[in-house]
């Protein structure tokens, strides 16, 4: 579901805004879209709020689809020191970032992510996996 | 009963409001009823024609306000438990035709 290129693990003290900036620089560094989508990601946190944090620990941050959306993709931020974002589901361990180029568009790894979010088995063993081939492993099973 | 539009929001209509609409579809359909789910976005959700908005509670004080149909919060999108709960429930209101 997710390449190596696309997971990271933080050690990291991160307050919201810094994971944020983390997890749009991943899809920054993957080509997905330009600089400009890291900041609408931060911008829409902070006029629509944790709306995103969809479950307890688990966030999928994103921002509008526009044009510094190059292609649709997920990559995965891996948050060993918990992230709090302000949302009845903190603390945030698993940090998604989403890109999309339009809404109309159906995306499938959208429906990957809904079918490993229902395993709370492969969801622990990611949150506690400690290096990124391990994670890549456990998504590639599921 | 004629089947229920159903609108799933989310900040822009693309992401956790994909996760959500699936997960409505599947609790619909585990008990066989005829709805119709879409994703929408909190800025057209509230003028947008539906029988019924399903959406975080960040974003349901916002539409509350707005919407002439009932919100409903989900808490967390891949709590099944809860999504069909809270799904179900409408329907039985929407079924006896009374304000929810």
């Amino acid at each position: 579901m997710l390449k190596e290129s696309h997971i990271m693990i933080t050690h990291e003290t991160l307050n919201a805004d810094q994971a944020l900036e983390r997890i749009g620089m991943l899809l920054y560094e993957v080509g997905s879209v330009s600089k400009k989508y890291i900041n609408n990601m931060i911008d829409s946190y902070h006029s629509l709020g944790a709306y995103f944090v969809i479950a307890p620990g688990v966030a999928l941050a994103h921002a509008k689809p526009d044009s510094s959306v190059i292609k649709n993709d997920i990559v995965l931020m891996v948050c060993k020191t918990p992230v709090i974002f302000n949302s009845h589901n903190d603390p945030v361990t698993l940090v998604f970032g989403l890109c999309a180029t339009s809404g109309e568009h159906h995306m499938d790894k959208i429906v990957d992510m809904a079918n490993l979010l229902d395993n709370q088995q492969l969801i622990e063993k990611i949150k506690n996996a400690n290096d990124i081939q391990e994670i890549e492993n456990l998504l590639t099973q599921a | 009963m004629r089947q229920i539009k159903a609108q799933a929001v989310c900040g822009f209509g693309v992401g956790s409001s994909t996760l959500l609409k699936m997960k409505l579809e599947q609790a619909f359909k585990a008990n066989q009823i005829d709805a119709s789910v879409f994703a929408g976005d909190v800025g057209t959700a509230a003028s947008t024609e539906c029988d019924v908005i399903f959406t975080s509670e960040e974003l349901a004080e916002t539409l509350k306000n707005r919407a002439k149909v009932p919100v409903i919060v989900i808490k967390s999108f891949v709590n099944k438990v809860e999504i069909e709960e809270k799904a179900m429930a409408f329907v039985k209101e929407f079924e006896k035709g009374g304000d929810v």
